[in-house]
C-alpha cells in the first residue's frame, strides 16, 4: 500500500452540532482546496469532530471559520505534529463493538 | 422523514433501498462520517469505501 501525508486532527465543535459542522467542513474542502479527505463524527465523542487532512489544520484560514466550530485540539506540548490523532486511535471509532449484542437477529 | 443507512455499505439517505448497492437501509444507526476524497482517504482504505458521500459508522 501507498504511504499517504494525511493526518487525524480533532476540532471542537458547540454540542449537538457535530454532524452540522462536518457537513459545513465537507463543502468548503470542495470549494476551497483544502487537503480534506473525510470527516468523522463519532457517536461517543460529544462537542468533537475528527477530520482526515492533508494539510495542517489552520483556524486562521477564513474557509475554517464555519458556525459551531470552535477550533483544533491543541496538545499541551507544542511539538510539531504533536496535536495529531494516530490512526490506531481513529480505527477504535471506525469500527465500534456493538453495545448490545443482538441475541435474537430477525 | 429520517434517514436511514444501508445495512450493507452503511451509506445514509432516505431510501428505502440504497440507491448504489441496493441493500435495505435501516433507521437503526449511529456515528456519522464522511467520505470527501476516497482516492487519497486513508479511513475510506481501511473502510473499502470507493464512493464519496455520507455513511454511518454502526448499521444494526
Ligand atoms: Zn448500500
Amino acid at each position: 500500500m501507498e504511504d499517504t501525508q494525511n493526518s487525524i486532527y480533532a476540532l471542537k465543535t458547540s454540542a449537538g452540532q457535530e454532524r452540522n459542522v462536518a457537513r459545513m467542513l465537507a463543502k468548503k474542502a470542495k470549494e476551497s482546496g483544502l487537503g480534506l479527505r473525510a470527516v468523522i463524527v463519532p457517536e461517543s465523542l460529544k462537542g468533537y469532530v475528527l477530520v482526515e487532512s492533508s494539510t495542517k489544520i489552520d483556524m486562521r484560514n477564513p474557509h475554517m471559520r464555519i458556525p459551531h466550530l470552535r477550533g483544533v485540539v491543541e496538545s499541551k506540548d507544542k511539538k510539531e505534529g504533536s496535536n495529531i490523532v494516530s490512526f490506531e486511535e481513529l480505527k477504535k471509532f471506525l469500527k465500534p463493538e456493538p453495545i448490545i449484542s443482538s441475541i435474537n437477529k430477525g | 422523514m429520517s434517514q436511514k443507512a444501508c445495512v450493507s455499505c452503511k451509506r445514509i439517505s432516505f431510501k428505502e433501498r440504497c440507491s448504489v448497492c441496493h441493500n435495505p437501509t435501516s433507521d437503526n444507526w449511529s456515528g456519522f462520517l464522511i467520505i470527501i476524497d476516497p482516492e487519497n482517504s486513508d479511513v475510506s482504505k481501511e473502510l473499502g469505501i470507493e464512493l464519496p458521500g455520507e455513511f454511518a459508522l454502526r448499521v444494526r
